[in-house]
């Protein structure tokens, strides 16, 4: 392993036991956002809870800063108030009896007890939490206790902030108001994060990093960018949204590219991993797909056709099913994520036929190779 | 009419209620969210004299502190003799209402949200310190109604008192002893007077709990 003892960094490396299964991560983070992604009951509190010192792992180690945690094999186990570690539950958890100033004064270090009143007004107003001050937490709005229990938790001087599922409870507007709170915190304090979400969208628009947890394995962990691309297998690639998924033959390969056979069309796909022949899964996400002949033309993408079926409007942008024309017997289906705008300037109605077409550069091949369908 | 029953009854509830506070609230405490063996046991004892004779509570109390322990006699010697004082009608009551606070404080202190327990360990503050600043402002009301509750129970008690106190009228001759000893007596009219005092300190006892047990857990 690295050794990141003088860098600002924590390393994990746990094994927790829960009722049914144990959960059992290793992965490091920077000064970066790092998002924890996975479905319900995949354990992605507990970790954090373990992290925090509030739930006992059982073994392992948790490093931050170069200070040591935890450490099954040294019978090191600092208590929570000793971690300096920020905790940010689903629920916010404010104190019903204190007023916002002091739910934010709560975990002022007491080093800085002189300094108390500037270090309130500060997050106040960086939080925007103006005539705010002296209510109680039932009194204010949801977005304002989220950004109270933000405030509070960075007031304690933390060396690593974890959030809960912080964007569960709030509507779209407030969710992107809250993004852009995250990012700004972040920014400004270089403080690393770690985001538990079960909801795609939201890992990968405020993660720079994702580790990707199910069953209490972790399935991936990498920049945004590779995991959202380029999820190593199908079913993980669903969790990802990439509902696409499509069986393609492999016709052979010529350093990183492969040529494979998908609906009929010969399709040159670069990838990382070397494919024997076979059959193999192509997969691409629904905001991939165009209504257009655009990316056949332009670079040899895919280009198919679709019967639009079903039609899921969902605020910002329009989820599409499409039933493709093609040559087999079994009925082969497609999703499309439109944005509001395009979605009008198409005129779309149930039963129209488009065109779909894929870039060549979304296209996913996936490294395992599957049997024959046919 | 005579008085000194009814203070010396106010008197000895009141202490009685403060020392199984005292006891109670920090048990309470300890025994919150806990499920182990210990606290399993320590629980069961705390609950005992809710279903064991008042009776057979005094005789224990009274093997304990009484002259012939050793215990007893330490206390014999420093000049605070339990037995047959009303310090001892104190410590009878105490113990005979420490399940009813108990059981009060750890429903109310268990209906505080963890959440906010963890949170506040995480901003830098020790167990006791969110233990007085978090969990018991949000759970004072149902301490409250249990340490009225235990008050109620304190006034009203006999058995163990006879034991441990005795019924020496100016000394240890509670309320409940001087209603005994007016119905013995055949003085109809002061079991009476005596009767109605109590039932009226009850219903306003009663309406007291009723206040703290609304919106408990609200500050």
């Amino acid at each position: 392993m690295v050794n990141h003892e003088t860098q600002n960094c924590l390393s994990v490396d746990l094994e927790v036991a829960l009722d049914d299964f144990i959960l059992k991560v290793q992965f490091d983070a920077g000064e970066e956002r790092l998002v924890l992604f996975g479905p319900s009951g995949a354990g992605k509190s507990t970790l954090l809870k373990a992290l925090a010192g509030l739930f006992k792992a059982n073994r392992g180690s948790i490093r931050l800063n170069g200070r040591t945690l935890f450490d099954s094999i040294r019978g090191i186990s600092l208590p929570p108030r000793a971690r300096r570690i920020g905790y940010v539950p689903q629920q916010y958890a404010l104190f019903p009896h204190l007023t916002i100033a002091q739910n934010i004064a709560y975990g002022i270090p007491t080093a800085l007890r002189a300094r108390r009143g500037p270090i309130i007004e500060r997050w106040i107003s960086l939080m925007r939490l103006e005539n705010q001050a002296d209510r109680k937490p039932a009194e204010v709005s949801g977005g304002q206790q989220q950004r109270v229990a933000l405030a509070r938790a960075m007031a304690s001087e933390p060396e690593l902030l974890l959030m809960d599922e912080p964007f569960a409870a709030l509507d779209q507007v407030l969710r992107a108001h809250l993004r852009e709170e995250i990012r700004r915190i972040s920014d400004q304090f270089k403080i690393p994060m770690i985001i538990v979400t079960h909801d795609p969208v939201e890992a990968y628009s405020i993660g720079d990093h994702v580790v990707i947890l199910q069953d209490g394995r972790v399935l991936q962990k990498g920049k945004r960018e590779d995991v959202f691309r380029s999820p190593s297998t199908p079913g993980l690639a669903r969790l990802l949204g990439m509902s696409n998924i499509y069986t393609a033959e492999i016709l052979g390969h010529e350093g990183q590219q492969v040529e494979v056979r998908l609906f009929s069309q010969l399709i040159q796909i670069e990838t990382a991993y070397p494919h024997a022949q076979g059959w193999v899964q192509v997969g691409f996400r629904p905001e991939a797909v165009e209504l257009t002949r655009a990316a056949r033309e332009e670079d040899g993408g895919l280009m198919l056709e679709g019967r639009l079926i079903e039609l899921q409007p969902s605020g910002y942008d329009h989820l599409l099913h499409f039933k493709l024309e093609h040559s087999g017997n079994d009925p082969v289906y497609l999703d499309a994520r439109l944005s509001h705008r395009d979605f009008l300037r198409h005129q779309l109605v149930l039963g129209d036929t488009c065109q779909l077409s894929i870039r060549v550069a979304d296209l996913h091949l996936f490294s395992q190779s599957v049997d024959n369908p046919h | 009419m005579n008085l000194e029953p009814l203070l010396l009854s106010l008197r000895v509830a009141s202490f009685a209620a403060f020392l199984s506070m005292l006891i109670g609230v920090p048990l309470a405490a300890y025994l919150a969210r806990r499920t182990t063996f210990l606290a399993r046991i320590l629980d069961a004892v705390a609950t005992l004299p809710l279903v064991l004779p008042p009776t057979v509570l005094g005789y224990y109390l009274l093997v304990v502190f009484g002259a012939r322990s050793p215990l007893g006699a330490a206390l014999d010697a420093i000049g605070l003799p339990l037995v047959f004082t009303w310090r001892g009608a104190v410590l009878a009551a105490a113990f005979v209402s420490l399940p009813l606070i108990t059981q009060s404080a750890l429903a109310a202190l268990e209906t505080v949200d963890p959440d906010l327990e963890d949170v506040a360990r995480t901003l830098g503050h020790s167990k006791m310190s969110v233990f007085f600043s978090i969990s018991l402002p949000l759970a004072w009301r149902g301490i409250m109604a249990g340490l009225v509750l235990a008050f109620a129970r304190a006034l009203g008690e006999f058995g163990a008192t006879l034991l441990v106190a005795g019924n020496i009228p100016g000394r240890t001759q509670t309320m409940p002893m001087a209603i005994y000893d007016a119905v013995q007596s055949g003085n109809q009219a002061q079991a009476n007077l005596l009767a109605l005092i109590l039932t009226a300190a009850a219903f306003l006892l009663l309406v007291l709990i009723r206040r703290f047990g609304q919106s408990v857990n609200r500050g």
